[in-house]
């Protein structure tokens, strides 16, 4: 019985990718807990138990990958970032984030490799092969 | 010769110069009268002291006379002592004669017989320059004759006084013997009055035909003063005139425009000089006026040749010249625009400033360049937008401003073209971004589908999801490309980029399939260039693979790169010995989406050359093919070279 990561949170506006992304690593049976938010501003409250989250007793606020989509109305991936980082400041948050784009730019995974938070900067949709790399590569133990 | 050579002389001398000369001729001539005149007088007061001479002589004779008589009647000593007295007169005047007579007087003796003879010692001298100078004239030797004739007859009373006065004053005295001598007196009396008659006629004839002589001598000269006093005048007179006249006409033909009138030099004096003087400055003149029409043609010619439409207004906005772009831009003909105020041609349709737009233009005019929200308005009435440059001008008829206008509708159009191609651009990226995401998240199902509920399917729904699968799959390629061919050129920088390397690393990218086809690709000493070093990639990495996939079954690709210098540019080769393009299709092939093969046989977007264009088009070069069906395609392209000092 291999170990499992604890939680993996999704962040992606598309009701449909969120259930294919969950139905996937659901599958690979490699995390204890999947969540899923649909914003910017869900994912944010989600890591400070706020809004939605707010005293209903998420056991995980401090995933240890985050799955962030780029495009998103309202706050988009890079503003996350922004807000994430200020949250670090004050909360012991050690996710790995790793974005999911549809149309990949060379500009904005140049400007990715520059953030220390984002381990990895893929092209949508996601597959198995991409999250066993991503596991193998930056969480060995639970290969 | 020498008479010419003279007036030549007098010709050139100074004005100055001229008037000494007549003035100086004048005196000459005028001292030769006063000369004359005075000469004439001196002689004709001899003439008369010669007649008063006689006078005295012919009266000393005949009293000389008649005391003879008398003392031979009463024998008075006394008388005869007074005979004696008398006779001195004409015997002082004979010694004169005499010694005048000779080859060389003794002018001494001369003028002491003269008193002698009781002339007044201040006539003297005029009497004996007078004999000297006139004894040949005949008037004058015949008067001398005379006197000599008359002298020797009046010498015999001499003889006859003293053998009267023997007689007399013997003891008796013989009465006959007397009487005998006092008869011989009166004949010799008779005789001398003839003679001295003939003396005085000739002395007058002579003094008359002196006084003629001189009248006319003087009345000659007087003439002769008058007359080169005139002609001198009028010489003078009308050269000055002439040099003059010929000056005031020569400046006036001048003055009417006609540059090449010139002042005849007639002399070398005062006038002459003037002329020459003219003629220098007028030379000068139209060497300069010659000049400023050349600076103005200069002038001209560029304003005609300047590819904007240029007007010249004056500060009230008046157009005062235009060039041949003006007339073709406005579609006026220049005679109608010159006077006219320039808002005729130009609108300014900010309308916020309360400013006459002549008086506006002529202020901002004092600025260098000036940009203004204004229209160009044609002679039909039809807007269009411009671009005005004013540029302030110093002339001689005062500041004038001049305007350069340049219709500037194409560069409006071309901003709203290319604002319309970044819009289409982006319209191009966020719908392949919007298109991709159903797309994924059928094929993400696809493969959910095959792999959840694979059993339950039978073969022909299988092959139906591997359609779907296939399709979505195309369809995503699709997008990419679009993706991709609406990026190029965004955001990259002109870089320095090595061939050599950029092609390396392709080969090194693509190296899974150049193994797997055996293809060999050779290039070498490719340049280094200024471009967009993904775009340069991405245009190698495209015409390398088409080369790869465009091979004949079971022969192995084998494809050049080589590039040469092309005057500024690089001319590139990229030559395989695959299937080849028909020539009819060779055009078709670099754009958008269009493809000569089935799918099946050569998979690909159509695409991969529509790129390669729209990057060398980026980069300002030039890509066509050239190629033989079954032999191969050679792809030709130009890159600009790096400019050496960049």
């Amino acid at each position: 019985m291999k170990k499992k990561l604890s939680c993996i949170l999704l962040i992606e506006d598309n009701e449909f990718t969120n259930i294919f992304n969950q139905k996937l690593i659901k599958n690979l049976d490699i995390t204890e807990q999947i969540c899923v938010t649909e914003s910017g501003k869900e994912g944010l409250d989600f890591l400070i138990s706020k809004g939605r989250f707010e005293g209903n007793g998420v056991s995980c606020p401090n995933p240890d990958i985050i799955f962030l989509d780029i495009n998103m109305p309202g706050m988009n991936g890079w503003e996350f970032i922004e807000e994430f980082k200020e949250i670090k400041k004050n909360k012991p948050i050690s996710s790995k984030i790793v974005m999911l784009t549809t149309s990949p730019n060379p500009d904005d995974e140049q400007k990715a490799k520059l953030i220390a938070e984002i381990i990895a900067f893929k092209r949508k949709p996601l597959t198995k092969v991409i999250i066993n790399e991503i596991i193998t590569e930056h969480f060995p133990d639970f290969a | 010769m020498k008479k010419s050579l003279l007036f030549r002389w007098f010709k050139n001398i100074s004005i100055a110069k001229k008037l000494y000369f007549t003035v100086g001729v004048m005196a000459l001539l005028i001292g030769i009268e006063l000369f004359t005149l005075f000469f004439s007088i001196h002689t004709l007061s001899s003439v008369r002291a010669y007649v008063e001479g006689e006078g005295l002589w012919s009266k000393a004779q005949k009293d000389a006379s008649y005391h003879l008589l008398k003392y031979g009647v009463w024998h008075d000593e006394k008388d005869y002592e007074k005979f004696k007295e008398f006779m001195k007169v004409p015997l002082g005047d004979s010694k004169t004669r005499k010694e005048l007579m000779k080859q060389n007087p003794n002018l001494q003796i001369a003028r002491q017989g003269f008193i002698e003879g009781r002339n007044h010692p201040d006539d003297v001298n005029g009497m004996i320059k007078l004999f000297r100078r006139f004894n040949s004239v005949s008037f004058i030797s015949r008067a001398i004759y005379y006197w000599s004739e008359a002298e020797p007859v009046a010498m015999q009373l001499i003889p006859i006084g003293d053998s009267l006065h023997n007689e007399i004053n013997k003891a008796s005295p013989s009465p006959e013997k007397i009487n005998g001598l006092l008869q011989k007196i009166n004949p010799i009396t008779e005789k001398i009055t003839v003679l001295e008659d003939g003396f005085s006629f000739s002395l007058a004839e002579g003094a008359r035909w002196l006084e003629n002589i001189i009248l006319k001598l003087l009345f000659i000269i007087a003439l002769t003063v008058e007359v080169s006093g005139l002609l001198l005048t009028i010489s003078i007179s009308r050269s000055i005139q002439k040099g003059l006249s010929e000056i005031i006409s020569a400046t006036n033909s001048f003055a009417k425009g006609n540059l090449t009138a010139r002042a005849k030099v007639f002399s070398l004096d005062e006038i002459g000089t003037l002329a020459y003087s003219f003629n220098k400055m007028s030379e000068k003149l139209e060497r300069s006026i010659l000049e400023l029409e050349q600076a103005q043609n200069k002038f001209k010619g560029l304003l005609e040749s300047a590819p904007d439409a240029i007007i010249i207004m004056d500060n009230e906005g008046i157009i005062k010249l235009v060039n041949a772009q003006a007339e073709k831009l406005f579609e006026y003909n220049r005679n109608d625009l010159l006077s006219q105020p320039i808002s005729l041609l130009v609108v300014d349709n900010s309308k916020n400033l309360n400013t006459e737009p002549e008086k506006l233009f002529f202020k901002l005019s004092q600025m260098q360049r000036l940009i203004l929200d204004v229209h160009g308005r044609k002679k039909n009435g039809h807007e269009f937008p411009i671009e005005i440059n004013f540029n302030p001008l110093q002339t001689e008829d005062g500041l004038l401003v001049s305007v350069a206008i340049r219709d500037i509708s194409d560069r409006k159009y071309l901003k709203e073209l290319e604002r319309k191609n970044i819009e289409l651009e982006q319209f191009v990226y966020i719908a392949s971004h919007d298109l991709q995401e159903p797309l994924n998240t059928i094929t993400s199902f696809i493969s959910l589908i095959e792999e959840e509920h694979k059993d339950k399917l039978d073969k022909e729904g299988s092959a139906y999801i591997d359609y779907i699968r296939e399709s979505a799959n195309r369809m995503t390629m699709l997008i990419t490309d679009i993706l991709e061919y609406s990026r190029i050129g965004r955001k990259s920088k002109f870089e320095v980029v090595d061939c050599n390397e950029i092609v390396r690393q392709v080969i090194l990218d693509m190296n899974a399939t150049l193994t797997e086809t055996n293809a060999k690709i050779t290039y070498d000493k490719l340049p280094v260039i200024k471009g967009y070093p993904i775009e340069i990639r991405l245009l190698f990495q495209n015409l390398i693979s088409n080369a790869v996939k465009f091979q004949k079954k079971n022969i192995s690709p084998n494809i050049k790169i080589l590039a040469c210098e092309e005057n500024e540019y690089w001319h590139f080769t990229v030559e395989d010995n695959g299937i080849g393009i028909d020539e009819k299709h060779q055009d078709k092939i670099f754009v958008i989406f269009q493809r000569l093969h089935n799918v099946r046989k050569y998979d690909g977007t159509g695409i991969g050359l529509a790129h390669c264009k729209k990057i060398i088009e980026l980069h300002h070069g030039k890509i066509w093919v050239e190629s033989v069906m079954d032999v191969g395609s050679k792809f030709h392209f130009t890159l600009p070279k790096m400019e050496k000092n960049s």
